[in-house]
């Protein structure tokens, strides 16, 4: 894509950058920036990305097992280390689509497992949608339409950073008032709720049985017991009422702090309560939350392969399991003897592990251990062009790049490991094509 | 560029458009990835096959095909099981992939080919989905692809119409979504109804003021056909009717042509839209109906969307439609999503049983809208992939469309009654080679003004397929000899032997761009994407590697749509 830098000694602000640091992908960020490549956000970002787009753009060195050492030299080893590797997986997955789709190829050479490191919220929702399916709406429609929010889940600030300001209470919608949105916050904490929201306090270990309280009262049936996860009935009652007589009513949830033995759960009873306030009125669902890319590196997944993360690549047919294939367990029971870790962006902190392991991250990285190989390469959307998926899963965003990099993509560090490594040993026939 | 012709000797050259009658043998000579004039005496002649008498027609067109963006994807995630039993390793030149119906990016553009298909179009972009929409096709390998940008049920130009717009302010508007979006077409979905049902409306028909913006279903779609047809945008408007699926809904279909007044327009996956509401289970064919006036409406081209049995998934942007039909859900799970301000998107997986009366006759009237229709030139090969089934099942349909044998044959197997309910059975048509090379290759490139592909006259992109002229079509539809694209030999006998990149196909028709000082604010004042970052580069195309642009010529006042 066109290079973003001008020629003048003071470049200007940069207006409507997207911010590729959470899954709300805000796209109307102010950045301005200096000359040593400092960046800085001057308008419409929130705390998170005012820290990280102010990272600098230092120059970084590859390592090997914490010494200094040339990128073909890094390229190399970590080649030596997974061309003999029997169980071998690619995680971390934090990149743009461009890094994700490389390293998928590169899983796909190694017959590696694959998975994000925030996959176990996105795996929460992907559950829920094979057994039950979804009944949601994106962003820009609930910003003009959504006359209630009943919201599952805590610490939203953290989670969805600008959600209240650009979704809930915008300053301008086109079906309601645009600052009259109301509705329920259920969840642990006793904070001040915000304007228009009243905090209903309950563990969210109960939110499916909250949710399927409320699906009955929406259609006029009586639960029984007089309090349900903690919240008296009387008050579940007063939110499905909200729920029947709003013109286009949102139930939400932060994924990330629902139970996270039953987050599937959760969100299937989250589902039919949509659907139950859909016999008379309009109702959505949204899923809310995410960072690195998780959403967007499961769709590359998905429309590459046919599968979603948590699927091993290349030795055979892609095979799909989100039990069997999640990298967290399988890394804590040492079922992995390499791993290549991609964390361009930021959710995908380093695991501890003493699993050999290559790791391709953003200067500043946290690691618990020298890897046996670090490679440093550039941030998607501060150092180089690309594009990322928002969370609520139909809008990509354009990255732009808004400084001179010193080190290389994701994709490039990907594509050139790929290239060290021999061509797939087990040639199997195409399957024949059949109709049905 | 190199100085050697590739010669195709002595094949049975079946090109509607051109002179050759596909009776006599004839040479074909290919250059430079381009279908060139027979060279002077002395000319390199680099590899010659020998076609032996064997039939070549130009690459196969899908005009209408789900293969990707943000619902072909999500109906991926939905259904693992198909994916789990339709799988594929990578084998050197393959990469791995899975799925049937819903086959992942890089199967979807091998399984094409080897078919002989040498493009497709997916014909529901969201232009919010765009993007993303744009970034699934560039892992499609080979063929040649292009999108329909779906408009109709956006607030921007609902609201603009019920205001009263000028129909140059839409066409400006239309154009700069063209552009944006990098579409091939608009594509109009059950025009007012998307938007309707997120009112809680769940139905709505062609005069039926949409309960907000008091504008009608037919306001909307004769104001987006006068779009095209002034911007001279090959393609016409594509419809989706109003009333998908209803029995009784060929009236809204007939009122919709009836609408157009001469506009050209192309109807889709007709055999959705052609349902009477005769007979003891009020549901009955009124393909007869819809043919008659098909055949009366030079203006009008359709594709069928035909049914073939099986499971699949039905996606579409009509979530008014799919939320009625989230009941039908098999397996029992379903997806519908409002989204952005512009439509929506509703997947229901769906299993079509040749026993069951409904889905026999959807199979049957598919069929007689293909045999009545008696213009090759304005009727296409579809099943609406995956609505109706998947792509892979034309050759099935095309045997069934030139063996009249085998079509009573299946008749006789499905639900019994069907045929006592469907003419199908007194039809004696059979499609001939011509009129499949036309429904399948030359009609679709003239209706989406593909001027360089759909034919093998000098100049053509070399997209060339060799059949084996079996009496079995099926089996010689399913596996051609040869296929070339852009002159080079991608597959054999029906499997792959080479891969690269097709290009996108878009159309740029001029406009004003002070339209954007109307859609600048309206970004920022109602969507939650910028209007820069809504609007897709060509280097977001182009610099990847996999495959070019490919610029079609909006029309001129010579040039005559069909």
């Amino acid at each position: 894509m066109d290079d973003e830098l001008g020629g003048s000694d003071l470049p200007p602000p940069l207006s409507d950058v997207v911010c590729p640091f959470c899954a709300m992908a805000c796209d109307d960020l102010v950045v301005a920036r200096d000359q040593a490549g400092q960046l800085r956000v001057t308008a419409n970002g929130c705390a998170r990305a005012r820290t990280l787009f102010a990272l600098p753009a230092l120059p970084a060195h590859c390592f090997i097992r914490g010494r200094a050492a040339s990128l073909d030299d890094a390229l190399d080893a970590a080649a030596a280390l997974l061309r003999n590797a029997g169980s071998p997986a690619v995680g971390g997955l934090a990149a743009d689509t461009e890094g994700v789709s490389a390293a998928l190829a590169l899983a796909e050479r190694l017959g590696a497992v694959v998975d994000h490191a925030a996959s176990d919220s996105l795996f929460h929702g992907l559950r829920a949608l094979q057994v039950t399916g979804a009944m949601t709406a994106t962003f820009g429609e609930l910003r003009n339409r959504a006359d209630l929010f009943v919201l599952f889940g805590t610490e939203f600030d953290r989670h969805a950073p600008r959600l209240f300001d650009r979704i809930v209470h915008p300053p301008t919608a086109l079906f309601r008032a645009a600052g009259a949105a109301s509705g329920f916050l259920i969840g642990p904490g006793d904070g001040a709720a915000p304007e228009g929201f009243e905090r209903l306090t309950a563990e969210l270990i109960h939110a499916p049985a909250i949710a399927a309280a409320l699906s009955q009262l929406v259609v006029g049936e009586n639960p029984r017991g007089d309090r349900v996860g903690g919240i008296a009935m009387e008050d579940l009652a007063r939110v499905a009422t909200a729920l029947r007589e709003a013109r286009f009513g949102v139930v939400g949830w932060i994924a990330a702090t629902l139970d996270p033995a039953a987050g599937d759960v959760a969100i299937e009873a989250f589902n039919r309560l949509v659907v139950t306030a859909n016999a008379s009125t309009r109702c959505a669902g949204l899923p809310l939350g995410g960072k690195g890319n998780a959403l967007g590196a499961n769709y590359v997944c998905a429309w590459q392969y046919g599968m979603p993360l948590r699927s091993r690549l290349g030795a055979g047919p892609p095979e799909h399991d989100p039990l069997r294939y999640r990298l967290k367990s399988l890394l804590a029971e040492g079922g992995i003897d390499a791993l290549v870790w991609l964390s361009a962006l930021n959710g995908a902190e380093v695991p501890d592990t003493r699993t050999p392991m290559v790791v391709l991250a953003r200067p500043g990285q946290p690691l618990p251990y020298d890897p046996e190989v670090l490679i440093p390469v550039a941030i998607p959307g501060l150092d180089h062009a690309g594009s990322i998926h928002r969370g609520d899963g139909v809008a990509a965003l354009p990255l732009r790049r808004l400084r001179t990099a010193t080190l290389p993509t994701a994709a490039a560090v990907l594509n050139a490991l790929l290239d060290r490594l021999p061509a797939s040993p087990h040639p199997a026939l195409f399957r024949e094509t059949a109709h049905v | 560029m190199s100085d050697a012709y590739t010669l195709l000797r002595g094949g049975r050259i079946c090109d509607p458009t051109g002179t050759a009658d596909g009776d006599s043998l004839g040479d074909l000579y290919l250059k430079d990835g381009r279908i060139a004039a027979p060279p002077p005496d002395g000319a390199r002649i680099g590899e010659v096959i020998d076609l032996d008498g064997r039939i070549v027609m130009a690459g196969a067109i899908d005009i209408h095909s789900h293969i990707g963006g943000g619902k072909v994807n999500l109906a991926r995630l939905l259904l693992p099981e198909e994916h789990r039993q339709h799988g594929s390793a990578p084998d050197g030149l393959r990469r791995s992939g899975s799925g049937l119906f819903t086959p992942s990016s890089f199967v979807t553009g091998y399984r094409y080919a080897e078919m002989g298909y040498t493009a497709a179009f997916e014909p529901a972009m969201l232009p919010s989905n765009a993007r993303h929409t744009h970034l699934e096709l560039a892992d499609v390998p080979i063929i040649d692809k292009g999108c329909y940008a779906v408009l109709g049920n956006d607030d921007f130009l609902l609201e603009r119409l019920a205001a009263g717009a000028t129909q140059s302010e839409v066409n400006d508007y239309v154009a700069w979504i063209l552009h944006a979006t990098q579409a091939v077409g608009v594509k109009v979905v059950n025009p007012g109804g998307i938007s309707a049902f997120k009112f809680n409306q769940r139905r709505l028909d062609l005069d039926e003021a949409h309960p907000h913006y008091g504008i009608t279903p037919r306001h909307i779609l004769t104001t987006l056909a006068t779009s095209l047809s002034d911007l001279g945008v090959p393609h016409p408007l594509h419809i989706h009717c109003n009333n998908l699926g209803i029995p009784g809904n060929e009236s809204v279909t007939r009122d919709t042509i009836a609408a157009l007044d001469g506009l050209p327009a192309h109807l889709t996956h007709l055999q959705f839209h052609s349902y009477g509401t005769e007979g003891d289970r009020r549901f009955s064919s009124a393909a007869a109906e819809i043919a008659e006036t098909v055949n009366r409406s030079p203006n009008i081209s359709v594709d069928v969307g035909q049914i073939v049995f099986g499971q699949t998934i039905t996606a579409s942007a009509d979530i008014m439609s799919q939320f009625r039909n989230s009941g039908l859900a098999s397996p029992r799970k379903w997806v519908c999503t409002d989204i952005e301000c512009d439509g929506g998107c509703g997947l229901v997986p769906f299993r079509y049983r040749d026993k069951a009366f409904v889905n026999a006759l959807q199979w049957a009237i598919g069929l007689e809208l293909f045999l009545l229709i008696e213009d090759p030139w304005r009727v296409y090969l579809t099943t609406d992939h995956p609505n109706g089934g998947p792509f892979t099942s034309y050759p099935h349909l095309i045997r069934l469309l030139m063996d009249r044998s085998f079509r009573n044959e299946q008749l006789a197997r499905i639900n019994p009654d069907v045929a006592a309910h469907s003419r199908l059975g007194s039809i004696d048509r059979e499609y001939t080679l011509e009129e499949i090379a036309i429904m399948t290759r030359a009609g679709p490139a003239r209706v989406l003004g593909l001027r360089e592909r759909g034919h093998l006259r000098p100049g053509a992109v070399a997209d060339v397929v060799v059949y084996d002229d079996l009496p079995d079509r099926e089996a010689m539809f399913a596996a051609p000899a040869w296929v070339f694209k852009n002159g080079r030999q991608v597959a054999r006998n029906g499997a792959l032997t080479a891969t690269g990149w097709g290009d996108t196909i878009v159309v740029r028709p001029e406009f004003d761009s002070a339209i954007e000082r109307r859609l600048k604010p309206w970004f920022e004042n109602h969507q939650t994407v910028r209007l820069g970052n809504f609007r897709i580069a060509d280097g977001e195309i182009l610099d990847h590697g996999r495959g070019g642009l490919s610029i079609v010529p909006t029309l001129t006042a010579s040039d005559s749509c069909f």
